[in-house]
């Protein structure tokens, strides 16, 4: 609902604001766009709430259709509450920890967008792509500089404001869909310390969070950005 | 594929309108918690406890022969002939040939046949035969019944008869059941048999001084009186004398007889004789003094009872194994796979005697004793005496600390012969006709090659078809106190036997003295033998009342805390006292 009168607001905003500049590419233009923006992770993912920042590299084949080279770079960290360490001091007491660590991620691919109505001061658009990611997990953490990697699709789609005929302003929200994707690979529990054993034993079940979804290997994380349009050769 | 929930909407608008800058500086924190604060997890290492476990021993005693086939013409090779027992012998009055009689003496412990005899402590002195009319010296005919009888009552008079007599089987044949050493249950009975009682005109004593004749007609004889002495001992010198029809050898010609089967007093003791009118096989000797001419012994019932011939059937044939003398014990077991009726025979105990330990009280249960069937699988309810009480069926243990005396013997109302092994079950109430699954203690007594075993029982599962499987305490475990639980690891832990079922309970313990204690779960085992037993705090009150973790096996369908303690845990209250306030 919160959602809905957002939405509704920046369209009461547009429709107010009369003297709009175009913000039209053409065929042949490139388009460079730095955006940035949180990242909401699937629970499942065991990653929590990241920031990143985006640089997407367009050109268009026409004035609706562009393609073209996109990246981005997020920082988060794992949720400790997927990796219970269990550590032993002496043979009479022992520690539970909840480990969490640092991550880096690099998304890498290729996108395209459909401007819906590019010759409007407020465009709206959909993108959609596919590359690759790769999660940066802490050395420290992991004993050595340690990486994992996958898949990735993207989807999704955002509205452009025209500040003028070079630049303008555009709110992007996307689904970045991880394939392949390895819970455990974020895991810097050695496997001896871990709580839930290799062979499915839990040590001590009640440092487990029952309520906690399974992991899967496809994720389905959003992106919201703001990002800043800029068309290279414009005034 | 659906979406995966996200941490709410209100987050994500919230965090896409926040400056890039803040929300990368948020993300650095702390990533390792430390969950268990300021109390770390208390660990505990278990091992097996002094686990009481049920047990025990057989002994056996009273060994019998079963499975004798006593249809087999002398059985039990007792046969003596016409003159096996016809020796040279020494006597009060020199050495003399005649029938060697002193095997046969019986008094009132010795033979239960009827007519009972007369309680005694009466047995042969030195020496007992009838000699022969050529040492006798009396002349043709004249033998002499010579010899020496201790116990009977002291400066008494005792009255001395031959006599012919047959025999009344009644059930299984007496001498059969004391061959093989089983219960008499219903005694034969002997009567006399043939001619008329005859007693002398007047007084005879026995001291080689006067002969009463003995011929076909006269049955029992009366052959005369002896006294005792202060010591009980009388000396029996009779003089019988073969006249008449008597078929008795009279020659004084020879020291030995022709061996014809009707010229013998005692006939010939033999399968497929007869005992000829005439012939004897028995002395008896009664207490008091016949009425001479009256042709009436003293009593019914005599003192001692000497079988000196074959038992008879009514018509004089000699009975298979009736043979004399009446068997004093069972025959030799380890002779009796040699005799002719020993083929398919087997050794078996008259009685077995359990000494159970480490059973506990059931209440609403029973144990019960069941023979089994090695071969048929089959088992049979065996009703046993229990600390010296009547035979019952079922029976409870007054606890697991005590030991019952549980004998199996002729009261069963089984044949030990027909199984061998003895299984201890628990019961639901009264034992059927079949045992319950809980077969958890057993003992072989008779094993495939025959021989009788005795000595420790098993406990564990017994199930021939599928094998059988000692219980063996074995495995490890481990606790911890993680925030308000207890959490028990138990690894590799035998799996009960059958019957029985893994409990946990928190003891206090001072000394060996219990002065607290809480059930707390049934544990059940996976697969492989582990299990995790989660013990809230809530659950027992609180974990400082107690010190030690115990896991036990208890009978199924029964919550009591047994002493067959097969985990124990360190006394956590002694090893973290920091930890633990007692209530």
């Amino acid at each position: 609902m919160r959602m809905r009168n957002w939405l509704v607001g920046l369209a009461t905003l547009a429709a107010s604001t009369p003297a709009l500049a175009q913000s039209q590419a053409e065929t042949g233009d490139w388009t460079l766009t730095l955006r940035g923006g949180p990242v909401l992770y699937a629970e499942a993912s065991a990653i929590e709430r990241g920031t990143g920042v985006a640089v997407d590299a367009l050109y268009h084949i026409t004035p609706r259709l562009s393609i073209g080279p996109v990246a981005d770079f997020i920082h988060s960290k794992t949720d400790g509450r997927y990796f219970i360490g269990v550590l032993n001091f002496g043979p009479d007491s022992t520690h539970i920890y909840e480990v969490g660590q640092t991550i880096n991620v690099l998304q890498y691919g290729v996108a395209a967008m459909l401007d819906l109505m590019p010759e409007t001061n407020i465009a709206p658009y959909l993108a959609a792509g596919a590359g690759g990611y790769t999660i940066y997990l802490q050395p420290t953490s992991n004993d050595m500089p340690k990486r994992t990697h996958g898949a990735m699709l993207q989807a999704g789609g955002g509205v452009r404001f025209a500040l003028s005929d070079a630049t303008a302003i555009q709110l992007d929200v996307r689904d970045l869909i991880y394939l392949d994707f390895d819970r455990e690979e974020l895991n810097p529990v050695r496997p001896a310390h871990r709580n839930r054993q290799p062979d499915g034993t839990i040590r001590f079940p009640g440092a487990e969070y029952p309520d906690l979804p399974e992991a899967t290997s496809t994720v389905h994380n959003f992106r919201v950005s703001i990002g800043f349009r800029y068309i290279p050769g414009r005034n | 594929m659906p979406f995966q929930r996200h941490h709410g909407l209100r987050a994500l608008l919230a965090a896409a309108f926040a400056p890039v800058a803040l929300g990368l500086a948020a993300c650095e924190q702390d990533a390792v918690t430390d969950v268990t604060g300021e109390r770390p997890v208390l660990n505990l290492l278990l091992a097996p406890g002094a686990a009481v476990l049920p047990g025990g021993s057989s002994a056996l005693s009273g060994t019998r022969i079963s499975n004798f086939d006593t249809s087999v013409p002398d059985a039990f090779a007792r046969a003596t002939g016409p003159l096996q027992t016809y020796v040279s012998q020494a006597t009060g009055a020199g050495t003399g040939t005649g029938f060697d009689l002193r095997m046969g003496v019986r008094n009132s412990s010795q033979d239960p046949r009827l007519p009972a005899l007369v309680e005694s402590q009466a047995a042969v002195g030195d020496w007992f035969g009838l000699f022969n009319p050529a040492w006798a010296g009396a002349g043709v005919g004249f033998w002499d019944l010579f010899g020496e009888i201790r116990g009977l009552k002291p400066e008494g008079v005792y009255t001395v008869v031959l006599a012919r007599m047959a025999l009344d089987v009644r059930g299984e044949l007496d001498q059969h059941a004391r061959l093989t050493g089983f219960p008499i249950e219903q005694p034969d009975s002997l009567y006399f048999v043939g001619g008329e009682p005859y007693t002398p005109g007047s007084a005879v004593t026995c001291n080689f001084s006067a002969a009463v004749g003995v011929n076909t007609s006269r049955n029992p004889v009366v052959l005369g009186v002896f006294e005792t002495d202060a010591a009980g001992t009388g000396i029996v010198d009779c003089v019988p004398a073969a006249t008449g029809d008597s078929p008795w050898w009279r020659s004084t010609a020879s020291q030995t007889p022709p061996g014809a089967a009707d010229s013998l007093p005692f006939g010939v003791n033999q399968p497929g004789a007869t005992l000829r009118p005439g012939q004897y096989n028995y002395v008896l000797i009664y207490e008091g003094a016949y009425v001479p001419g009256s042709n009436q012994l003293p009593s019914e019932r005599p003192v001692v009872r000497i079988q000196v011939g074959p038992d008879i059937d009514a018509n004089g044939n000699v009975i298979n194994n009736g043979f004399a003398p009446w068997p004093a014990t069972i025959t030799d077991l380890a002779n009796f796979r040699n005799l002719p009726g020993g083929a398919n025979a087997v050794a078996v105990p008259g009685a077995i005697t359990l000494n159970l330990t480490g059973l506990p009280t059931l209440g609403s249960k029973q144990y019960a004793v069941w023979l089994h069937n090695r071969q048929s699988n089959a088992y049979a309810l065996a009703r046993v005496k229990v600390n010296g009480g009547a035979a019952v069926s079922s029976f409870d243990s007054p606890g697991d600390d005590a030991t019952i005396q549980v004998v199996i013997d002729d009261e069963s109302g089984l044949d030990l012969a027909e199984y061998n092994n003895i299984v201890v079950t628990m019961e639901n109430g009264a034992p059927g006709s079949t045992p319950s699954d809980a077969r958890f203690l057993f003992r072989e007594y008779l094993a495939p090659n025959l021989s009788l075993t005795q000595g420790a029982f098993t406990f564990g599962r017994f199930d021939p078809p599928s094998g059988n499987r000692q219980y063996v305490i074995g495995g490890s475990g481990s606790a911890s106190f993680f925030r308000d639980s207890m959490l028990v690891s138990l690894q590799r832990i035998t799996p009960p036997p059958p019957g029985f079922h893994y409990a946990s309970y928190l003891v206090r313990r001072v000394n060996d003295n219990v002065t607290a204690s809480q059930r707390v779960h049934t544990v059940t085992l996976d697969e492989i033998g582990n299990a995790t037993d989660r013990i809230g705090e809530a659950e027992v009150g609180s974990f400082a009342n107690y010190g030690f973790y115990l896991l036990v096996l208890e009978p199924d369908g029964l919550t009591i805390r047994t002493n067959a303690i097969v985990q124990e845990s360190e006394d956590y209250v002694d090893k973290f006292g920091n930890f633990f306030s007692q209530d």
